[in-house]
């Protein structure tokens, strides 16, 4: 149990608090004689980030974090897991870092959130509710996009995006064991889904693998669209690494999106007619907003959340937010440095709220380092500002890794990388 | 303008700005400028010295602060610099941790 210090300062707080949930139409409960508090539903990089960023700004707020898993799988590094080049234990987390440091967490499958009550009703029937719900579900998966791969295909064809510790091995083993001249498909989808360099990491690391202990074997990526993230640098590492061993069929033009698959045959035909057998076939699906914020009627026509981005209010709904991947937050990519930004623009807010002081004016980064090898790494990263509710891009700042770039400046980009994901980890369980 | 502005800088001013705008750092740099891995620990920087360095970052130098540092003018570096440099280069909590 925590304490709650009660000088002056933290009474004028709590006090300027009250009035400010008041201000904003929300229930001030018993005169305000308990903290604040804010319920939290999904505890990945977005939720987790908020959870900790709030027992920073707001110690006196009480904060509870809802997640199924104990133990999860990042997406961040899990392609270099894919490709053998480090154990899944190096990047299985836990939420035993917010517990520590004074976060409730409770393990258990959410059934459904109400933003209307700002409350998580617990598949079990329990409810728990707060001055402030934060949706944080990550994405789910549009199943009726590709004919023929459902969830109940992941076992022999794995998304892996990252979906669980079994997927990676599956993909992991299935690699090791394919045909020495074999072939391994991915099929991508278009914009927007998670981590839009990630494919083509994946597809590098996996044709690092390749080469080294299948040399006859080749990747060929299906592509739904004809442009994609750091385009100039990965294929700039490709031919220097990998030549005619990995492909790249790309969309729009030559119609390279995956529609059907056949999957005791790993076959695909895409949307232009043609077909590619596959020994190893990776389908990374479209993607939506978590289910949860589907449920609650938080979504767009395309399936996300849209937001206000000076705090990821969602418009409409008073005291709710939704932070990560789920929310709309363009020119901002779904990745898990932007869910952990924005859970930290989130939680600011709301302890500036909280306290009925106002909000400081910021900038927020996103940044993505990409494997082409363990030798070879390269960036991505943008500035932004508040632009009233939308977020802009400076155009002062930004950019990809300098297209001509000597080997130790790659080497130095793959080592940062890795040292991201640490700090990163850290910052957003603790 | 020039009148907006400076009602701007001094809401800008207000205690909190520093912290809100490493927020966006520390993922790289590590909890708190913390950082547990090969990236440089920011916190208990010599303010000079952080000053220096992203007036470098300005001029060209890194790998990714280059196109990091131009997006900060001077009175966000100056509070940025002040916020690192207030913190501890080590957390005592973690310090003496059994
Ligand atoms: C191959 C790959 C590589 C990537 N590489 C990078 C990278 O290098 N850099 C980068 O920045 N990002 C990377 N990402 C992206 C990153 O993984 C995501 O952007 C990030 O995880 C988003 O965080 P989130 O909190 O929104 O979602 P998630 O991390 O998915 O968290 C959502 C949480 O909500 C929980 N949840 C959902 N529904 C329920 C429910 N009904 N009941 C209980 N719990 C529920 C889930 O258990 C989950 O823990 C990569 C992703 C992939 C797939
Ligand atoms: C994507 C990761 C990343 C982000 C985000 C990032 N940095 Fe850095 N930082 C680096 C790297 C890498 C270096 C080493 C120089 C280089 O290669 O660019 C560095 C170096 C520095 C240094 C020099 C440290 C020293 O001891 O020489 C300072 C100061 C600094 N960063 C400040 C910041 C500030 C302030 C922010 C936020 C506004 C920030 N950084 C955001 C990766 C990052």
């Amino acid at each position: 149990m925590q304490s709650f210090p009660n000088d002056r300062r933290t009474l004028l707080r709590g006090l300027a608090g009250a009035a400010a949930l008041g201000a904003l139409g929300l229930p001030l409960g018993r005169g305000r004689a308990a903290p604040p508090s804010v319920v939290i539903a999904g505890g990945g990089f977005a939720g987790a980030s908020c959870a900790l960023a709030l027992r920073q700004f707001a110690p006196e707020v009480r904060v509870t974090l809802v997640d199924r898993q104990p133990r999860f799988v990042t997406g961040p590094f899990c392609n270099a897991v894919i490709a053998g080049l480090r154990p899944i234990s190096s990047i299985t987390q836990s939420h035993a870092g917010l517990s520590a440091a004074g976060v409730r967490v409770l393990h258990a499958d959410i059934d459904g959130v109400e933003p209307a009550a700002r409350r998580i009703r617990l598949a079990d029937g329990r409810s728990i509710g707060g001055d402030r719900l934060v949706i944080a579900p990550g994405i789910d998966f549009d199943w009726a996009a590709i004919d023929g791969y459902g969830p109940g295909h992941v076992a022999r064809i794995p998304h892996a995006w990252p979906g669980s510790a079994d997927q990676l091995r599956n993909l992991r083993q299935q690699l090791r064991t394919m045909p020495d001249n074999g072939r391994v498909v991915i099929s991508v989808p278009d914009n927007p889904y998670r981590c839009p360099p990630g494919p083509y990491e994946r597809a590098s690391l996996i044709a690092h693998f390749l080469k080294q202990h299948k040399p006859q074997a080749e990747v060929l990526i299906l592509d739904a669209k004809d442009h994609f993230s750091k385009e100039p640098l990965f294929r700039t590492g490709w031919g220097a690494r990998y030549g005619e061993r990995l492909q790249w069929r790309g969309g729009r033009r030559d119609g390279a999106r995956v529609v059907a698959v056949d999957t005791q045959s790993r076959r695909v035909r895409t949307v232009g007619g043609d077909e590619y057998a596959a020994d190893v076939l990776n389908i990374i699906p479209p993607q939506r907003a978590g289910r949860l914020a589907h449920d609650a009627g938080l979504t767009d026509a395309a399936g996300w959340v849209p937001v206000a981005a000076h705090d990821f209010s969602v418009p409409g709904h008073a005291g709710v937010h939704v932070i990560g991947d789920a929310a709309r937050a363009e020119p901002m990519p779904k990745s898990a440095y932007a869910a952990n930004m924005q859970a930290k623009l989130c939680a600011h807010a709301i302890a500036r709220e909280l306290a009925g002081e106002p909000v400081a004016e910021t900038r927020l980064i996103n940044a993505c380092y990409s494997l082409v090898a363990p030798d070879y790494g390269i960036s991505i990263t943008e500035v932004y500002r508040l632009d009233g509710d939308t977020l802009a891009a400076l155009a002062n700042a930004g950019g990809i890794s300098a297209l001509a770039a000597d080997r130790q400046t790659r080497a130095a980009e793959a080592d940062y990388a890795r040292a991201w994901y640490e700090n990163i980890v850290r910052d957003s369980f603790g | 303008m020039a009148a907006l502005l400076s009602v701007f800088a001094s809401a800008v001013l207000a205690a909190g700005e520093g912290e809100a705008l490493a927020g966006a750092c520390t993922a790289c740099h590590g909890p708190e400028g913390r950082s547990v891995s090969g990236l440089p620990t920011l916190a208990g920087m010599d303010r000079r010295r952080f000053m220096d360095r992203m007036q470098a970052f300005r001029n060209g130098e890194g790998t990714i602060m280059n196109r990091i540092a131009p997006a900060y003018d001077e009175a966000q570096t100056a509070a940025l610099a002040d916020h690192f440099a207030a913190l501890d280069r080590v957390d005592d909590d973690r310090r003496h941790a059994p």
